[in-house]
């Protein structure tokens, strides 16, 4: 097996999965008009915020699927889609990539997600060489759905499979099967969809060392062509950390038997010639996702629907995570935003720095150019310090997380984002 | 009892919580106090009582001249649940 570089131990460094999702932080952020926006390339998202069960690790933006709550997310996106198109300036701008995410956007039928699709061949760059992703949740689509969907241009399918173990997936109060997982991946090659995802969690309670091997070994025979490794994050106070410290649940594997899973996993994947690319992600040669390092790299996003996220140069936004709301701001023509902040130069620096080293380096000179400001000048102490620790290094103009820094990629995160 | 802004965002912590999780939201709309003693979560007793006040429109917490944007958050989110998507 392709082994990794191996790491110190640093007791008194935090090495948990939490990352930097955002920065500077949502509660943080002022409220800023959101003013016209000019897009180049860019990439987009649909959060479809419904699920058949809330699973129980799932802090995102998703509440249960009601009776016409499918036809309503189409509706209104239908409508915050003429609205952007209204409102910003596509002059000669190019969709990298298209991402139905959730949630659980498999919800959305197939002839609703065509027509979102058309809506963007419409008029928003779309081009023929897009990478389009539906996230699928077992169980929720079938091999003649996957046949539609590729006719309409899906051509990227992420199957949330989690684990290839039954009590797991009930533990995690997820709505299927590792039957169901299965059938999915043999339903979606069926179904013409050459470039295949699967999602794995590991760390999750009561999950052992040789379960978390079996789910690996499972994932590597099935041949797809990306995988995302997810460390279960347990958020302070939300539903699951409240069912582990009331003994509803059993509690998380110890940090180091995490790191042991980590690393088995990294190491099976490569030697199943996979190249890591990310923090949690792999891929065939030629197969990385472009949406997820868009999410990452500091590039322009757009995103439609409640809790969608945009980015736009130094603006980020959410839209209103309240679907009334949502709805009457679309109903008098607002454009649907709840929280939102432009960011200054430094802060621009410290978000790409912070959220770009999830992708194991970010490029120096790019993020001076998004910031307009010097690198060193915001954050060159930590830069230095950080390299005197062995956490990450600097060569041909890029900053890279050294093997350390990988493990313990969140403490690093976090110098970028705490330096002023 | 600490009338701070991170006693603010505690409050608006649960809020949240409460917001994405229906059980735990209808539990709190109903008993509060028992809702939130038996939740595990870490609050102060001046968040405690400030969270019983936003949830039952009393004043009885220190807290109260700030809690009105919290209040409004939590009619919005009660409001949020009857949301009709027929």
């Amino acid at each position: 097996m392709a082994a990794l570089a191996s790491t110190t131990y640093r007791p008194n460094i935090r090495q948990d999965g939490a990352f930097v999702f955002h920065h500077p932080p949502k509660n943080c952020w002022p409220n800023d008009p959101i003013d016209r926006q000019k897009w180049h390339d860019f990439s987009l998202y649909f959060h479809v915020p419904f699920c058949r069960k809330i699973c129980n690790f799932c802090t995102f933006e998703r509440r249960l699927v009601q009776k016409g709550a499918l036809s309503w997310f189409s509706a209104m996106v239908d409508r915050e889609m003429d609205m952007a198109l209204a409102a910003d300036d596509f002059t000669g701008s190019r969709l990298e990539s298209v991402y139905f995410g959730g949630g659980t956007a498999s919800l959305l039928s197939n002839a609703a997600i065509a027509g979102l699709i058309r809506r963007l061949e419409a008029g928003f760059g779309w081009n023929p060489t897009i990478e389009t992703t539906l996230e699928c949740e077992p169980g929720t689509k079938h091999a003649r759905d996957f046949r539609e969907l590729r006719h309409s241009g899906v051509n990227r399918v992420s199957v949330g499979v989690q684990s290839f173990s039954n009590e797991a997936l009930a533990r995690l109060n997820r709505a299927h099967t590792v039957e169901q997982s299965l059938k999915m991946v043999e339903d979606a090659r069926a179904g013409g969809i050459e470039n295949l995802h699967i999602d794995l969690m590991y760390g999750l309670p009561g999950q052992t060392f040789e379960e978390w091997v079996d789910s690996v070994d499972r994932t590597i025979g099935l041949d797809v062509e990306h995988v995302s490794l997810y460390p279960l994050i347990v958020f302070e106070n939300q539903l699951l950390s409240r069912m582990i410290v009331t003994d509803l649940m059993p509690r998380q594997p110890l940090y180091d038997a995490v790191e042991r899973m980590r690393v088995y996993a990294a190491e099976a994947f490569l030697a199943a010639g996979f190249e890591r690319y990310s923090l949690i992600e792999f891929a065939r040669p030629g197969r990385r996702c472009r949406y997820v390092t868009a999410t990452w790299d500091g590039s322009d996003y757009l995103g439609f629907g409640p809790g969608s996220y945009s980015r736009c140069g130094p603006a980020v936004w959410e839209d209103t995570v309240l679907h009334g709301r949502y709805e009457s701001m679309i109903n008098e023509s607002k454009r649907p935003v709840g929280k939102s902040i432009r960011m200054s130069p430094p802060e621009v620096v410290q978000r790409d720095i912070a959220m770009g080293l999830c992708m194991l380096s970010v490029d120096i000179q790019a993020i001076e150019r998004r910031a307009g400001v010097s690198v060193r000048e915001v954050c060159g102490d930590v830069i230095d310090e950080l390299r005197e620790q062995d956490l990450v290094r600097v060569e041909a103009g890029r900053l890279a997380l050294t093997e350390d820094g990988v493990r313990y990629a969140t403490h690093v995160m976090k110098c970028f984002t705490t330096c002023s | 009892m600490g009338v701070g802004r991170g006693s603010m965002m505690k409050i608006e912590q649960v809020l949240e919580i409460a917001r994405k999780d229906t059980r735990f939201l209808n539990d709190l709309a109903r008993d509060p106090a028992r809702t939130l003693d038996e939740s595990a979560i870490d609050l102060s007793r001046g968040e405690f009582v400030a969270l019983i006040d936003i949830v039952k429109n009393t004043s009885h917490s220190t807290l109260a001249p700030m809690l009105g944007k919290t209040r409004d958050r939590w009619k919005d989110i009660l409001k949020e649940q009857e949301k009709n998507y027929g």
